[in-house]
């Protein structure tokens, strides 16, 4: 009945002029940060000690926590993990540099963008589910009865199950948090003792982190999952496959999400390409814009992730401490996982630290639990 | 460590996981529905902490605040904010901020056009466009029906667009 001859409808008009989307990732994070601080606040006015949740930075939380707006709904697993305990991101203040792509980067991305073309995706017929399933590794700790901090690396596994009509319920199984078997025996008992504490949190009120979360259409967090800002995954099909066309779409989306222009395009097709939910022509399509953003290097040849080996496709932070990487098996095209590599030594850690990774892995089933 | 401080570690413990959820899970989203409604960093960063001490203070009742909870404590933390600055409309203070950072003349028009809608009817369309809620998550949040919600919704998309395009639209003329 309202008929408007406006191209893209209200929606994509009033989304065009969002002020929200201009709003820059530094300002979130000092918002993020002082919002979490009400509770050492309110634990020193009561005169108990405060645990270290919110207070562990694990090394370098920036990458993991840009836009996390957007990552948290397309990453559902990973991201959610990290922000729970790494929410606080520190904002500094950067100047963008980029030599420009290197021609070997671009050229790994181009021949993953042939590789997405030619193998075809898999096919998630009714009834069945694309099965994504995730491992990350991440931080915990916990503050002993004397004071002291324990901390010590732990991994998550998830699995997102997709169903073939994606408006339909999607499955989310989140997993227990798993210290690392090099940990420490006081940092596995921590670890024991947190896990048990949220298995049985107390009055019977589920842990909201772990176990089975269902939500139609995947608003797990109350919208939709997007591809990138503004387009839902529902509507990936309306995004250009023409890569300069598709870059210049996601810098005008994500005008200061991040610190730099560059490193808010990297994230998002990141993030993208990660949800193993992409059809591959778009895949293909982001490959190739990411081949055109300034700064991006090949990371290493032979990055392994969880057990398994692709090419790792990077860009540096614009403080040059660490660098976060996309994985990608050079046959399929498939993005296998990410890392963040330290770049400078950073507490204790030597530079070539891998502090964080995150493993995909996708497959079609056909139930869900 | 002794069991009384094992016992305190353990409250205190569980409080900071529920409140760390829910403020994973709401914070980014709070904060940009400030700053769409208000008219700087500063207020919005302010009206956020209100919100969360406020959600910290509920966890305390092992409460584990919903998403849609939370943004009801800014709904009502903005409405406190905007009756004692007295300001007749936060959303034009902020909209006069993006145009004066040189936007396109299109993206002044729309905005323009929203400030001349009905403020109910604004919300409404604010909130499923930019915040992305659903017309129930909107109908819970303005303590409406989802129907009264499509309704204006309806109403407010037909006003915008009458308003962009007034020469060009025969049908926006009769209500």
């Amino acid at each position: 009945m309202s008929k408007t001859s406006m191209p893209g409808g209200i929606e994509r008009l009033l989304q065009s002029v969002d002020p929200g989307h201009s709003v820059s990732e530094a300002e979130v994070a000092t918002s993020r940060a002082r919002s979490l601080s009400v509770m050492s606040a309110d634990a020193r006015a009561e005169g108990t000690t405060v645990t270290r949740l919110a207070s562990r930075i694990p090394p370098h939380t920036t990458s993991r926590g840009s836009r996390p707006r957007v990552r948290r709904r397309l990453v559902l697993a990973s991201a959610a993990a990290a922000l729970l305990v790494g929410g606080i991101v520190i904002a500094d203040v950067v100047r963008p540099n980029g030599p420009g792509a290197t021609a070997e980067a671009a050229e790994v991305l181009n021949d993953a963008a042939e590789a997405t073309i030619r193998t075809s995706d898999p096919l998630v017929g009714p009834g069945q589910y694309l099965k994504i399933e995730t491992k990350a590794l991440t931080y915990g700790g916990m503050q002993a009865a004397d004071g002291s901090d324990i901390s010590w690396q732990e991994t998550v596994s998830d699995q997102l199950y997709i169903p073939a009509d994606k408006e339909a319920e999607w499955v989310w199984d989140r997993g227990e948090r798993i210290p690392l078997e090099s940990s420490s025996d006081a940092a596995k008992a921590a670890a024991a003792e947190t896990a048990k504490l949220l298995q049985k949190g107390k009055g019977g009120l589920p842990n909201p982190t772990v176990g089975i979360q269902r939500a139609p259409g995947g608003a797990f967090y109350g919208t939709a999952p997007m591809v990138i800002i503004g387009t839902s995954l529902q509507d990936a099909g309306s995004l250009p496959r023409d890569p300069q066309a598709l870059l210049d779409l996601i810098y005008e989306r994500t005008k200061g999400a991040n610190k730099t222009p560059e490193r808010a395009a990297f994230v998002t097709i990141a993030d993208g390409l990660r949800t193993g939910a992409v059809p591959a022509d778009l895949r293909a399509a982001m490959y190739k814009a990411a081949a055109l953003i300034p700064g991006v290097v090949v990371g290493d040849r032979q990055a392994t992730v969880d057990g398994r080996t692709g090419i790792a496709i990077g860009l540096a932070s614009p403080e040059g401490t660490s660098r976060d990487d996309i994985i990608i098996d050079p046959a399929t095209g498939l993005v296998i996982g990410e890392q963040d590599v330290l770049l400078k030594d950073f507490s204790g850690s030597p530079a070539g630290t891998v502090s964080s990774w995150t493993s995909v892995q996708t497959s079609v089933v056909d139930s869900a639990p | 460590m002794s069991l009384q401080t094992v016992r305190k570690e353990q409250v205190v413990l569980e409080r900071e996981k529920r409140f760390l959820a829910t403020h994973a899970a709401c914070h980014d989203r709070i904060y940009r529905y400030f700053r769409r409604r208000t008219d700087n960093a500063a207020t919005a960063e302010d009206l956020c902490a209100e919100v969360f001490r406020i959600t910290w203070e509920k966890t305390s009742q092992n409460e584990s605040p919903s998403v849609m909870v939370v943004f009801g404590i800014a709904k009502n933390v903005l409405r406190n904010h905007d009756r004692s600055a007295l300001r007749s409309s936060s959303l034009l203070g902020a909209l006069q901020l993006e145009r004066d950072q040189e936007r396109c003349r299109d993206e002044s028009s729309i905005h323009e056009a929203l400030s001349r809608l009905r403020p109910d009817d604004r919300e409404v369309l604010l909130l499923t466009y930019w915040d992305g809620f659903s017309s129930t998550e909107v109908s819970d949040l303005l303590n409406t029906s989802a129907t009264a919600v499509r309704m204006r919704l309806h109403r407010a998309r037909k006003a915008l667009s009458h308003l962009l395009e007034p020469e060009t639209q025969p049908e926006g003329a009769e209500r």
